[in-house]
């Protein structure tokens, strides 16, 4: 859904580590060395940010707020 | 009557809910049909409850 | 707490006692002074996100409550409720309430103290019968159990979001999405605690993604933080990991040179072994030599081929541990290893305080 805040085995923050991993392989870095970038030693914190799938960006779509139109509380 | 505490739409007895469609609010009343009346979509949605809801952080 | 080694040999390991004779000058001294006469403790690398130091000398026992009381039981501060006004977001109210409670914040948990019930406190105050005669009142059972909330036990930040798409938006462009991030977080001082804290009290990490809004959404909620320990929740845990290892021990029990030297240095996935001129002409002249022995894993690679494990001996010596401590929170390692030492000594004394009373209810029936 949306990243993790947190890894899942060892607690390690990793949820303002998404974005960035992002423009890292945009930039053409392969996931491991990017991973190595975040500062991702261990493979608990590594399969968090790699195996992750962002379906938010896709459940964002479905807003109806969007469609309203503009009214006095918007 | 009104007890979602700010569910409900004006002093008249109805209460507002969204169009699934076009996002506009709607004051409906008993027996009102249920349809939008700015683009007559029949799904529409009850607003949140303006209550203070707790929450356990874990 | 005999020292000994533990040698990995090619089926298994094998546990080896130590041939060291006891120390003359340890005869008759009683288990703390001998520990008090063989710690030793050493810092070998301190960075924000690392801390890794020795700890020689001691039992296992003691080296894992110490490495178990920093994962579970040194206190920090965590955002334990949160009081949802509004959320029109796509994330849940539950979901995004445990999100909100796994940020780490910079807030120093000794500036703090512990939540406390009414009936804790009445405990407290009158720790004879009559307090105890107080609290078994069952009238208001349920009023003792209501925690009193101070300025001296709870932080307080506000989170307030809406998403407006820009006025000027071109309508072709994607649609507009804003993000949540703990640096959102407004912190609202409770009583006095605005002179307490004239830097103010913020998360740790101002960049965590805790939801995305499109527009017309909304986010707004308070949030109350508190003091706990990792053993409640994890979101308490002062550390990401906190672990140890036996230092290795490796050596050569002969003369590896030449072909064979390489032949080993080659064979170790972890590069622990170097080669250095040693006496001799040419070829022979250049032997293997134990660079780094803390970087072995064990792994045997370098006993496997037939013949080896008669030259290297790989092991690991039982008193020797080598702790990782990885912060992740408001406190840096080493003050969470000081306070690991603290809680375990309040533990030993707690433990000697019963026991003593115990003795003396005997000594009196």
């Amino acid at each position: 859904m949306i990243i993790p805040v947190r890894c899942f085995t060892c607690g390690k923050v990793i949820g303002n580590k998404w974005e960035t991993y992002l423009g890292l392989l945009q930039s053409d870095i392969s996931e491991g060395d990017a991973l190595d970038e975040l500062g991702l030693k261990r493979y608990c914190c590594r399969r968090m940010v790699l195996t992750h799938v962002d379906l938010i960006e896709k459940l964002l779509n479905y807003n109806s707020l969007e469609r309203r139109p503009m009214q006095g509380d918007a | 009557m009104d007890e979602d505490g700010g569910g409900g739409g004006g002093s008249s007895g109805g209460v507002s809910y969204i169009c699934g469609d076009c996002g506009t609010t709607n004051e409906i009343k008993a027996k009102d049909p249920i349809q939008c009346r700015s683009c007559g979509y029949r799904i529409m949605y009850k607003m949140r409850t303006k209550r203070l809801i707790q929450f356990e952080a874990r | 707490m005999s020292k000994h080694i533990f040698e990995m040999r090619g089926d298994a390991p094998h546990r080896v006692f130590s041939a060291a004779k006891p120390d003359p000058a340890e005869r008759g001294l009683r288990y703390p002074e001998k520990v008090r006469r063989r710690l030793r403790m050493h810092c070998c690398k301190e960075t924000p996100e690392e801390l890794v130091f020795d700890l020689i000398g001691i039992d296992v026992s003691i080296a894992n409550a110490l490495r178990r009381i920093m994962l579970a039981e040194v206190p920090t501060m965590a955002i334990e409720t949160v009081y949802m006004e509004m959320n029109t977001s796509i994330i849940f109210d539950e979901v995004l309430s445990h999100r909100l409670g796994l940020v780490p914040l910079n807030v120093d948990p000794r500036t703090f103290s512990e939540v406390e019930t009414l009936r804790q406190k009445v405990l407290k105050e009158y720790t004879t019968r009559d307090g105890h005669k107080r609290v078994q009142n069952e009238e208001d059972a349920e009023e003792q159990e209501t925690e009193l909330l101070d300025e001296n036990n709870t932080v307080v930040f506000r989170l307030h979001r809406r998403c407006v798409r820009p006025a000027d938006a071109d309508p072709a462009a994607p649609p507009y999405t804003e993000g949540v991030y703990s640096g959102h977080f407004e912190w609202i001082p409770q009583g006095t605690q605005a002179e307490r804290f004239p830097d103010g009290l913020r998360p740790l990490h101002d960049d965590i993604l805790l939801a995305k809004l499109r527009a017309g959404q909304e986010i707004a909620l308070e949030m109350h933080c508190r003091k706990g320990v990792g053993k409640d929740h994890a979101k308490y845990s002062p550390v990401a990991t906190a672990s140890y290892r036996l230092a290795p021990r490796i050596t050569l029990a002969q003369r590896v040179a030449g072909a064979a030297a390489r032949e080993l240095v080659a064979a170790c996935p972890m590069n622990v072994f170097d080669i250095e001129d040693g006496e001799g002409e040419g070829e022979g002249g250049a032997v293997a030599v134990v660079a780094r022995p803390r970087d072995c894993t064990m792994c045997r690679e370098c006993i496997r081929p037939p013949g080896w494990a008669e030259r290297v001996t790989l092991a690991r010596e039982s008193n020797h541990f080598i702790f990782s401590v990885e912060p992740c929170g408001a406190l840096p390692a080493r003050v969470i290893v000081k306070e690991a030492v603290r809680v375990l000594r309040a533990k030993a004394h707690g433990l000697l305080a019963y026991f003593e009373e115990v003795e003396k209810k005997r000594n009196l029936t």
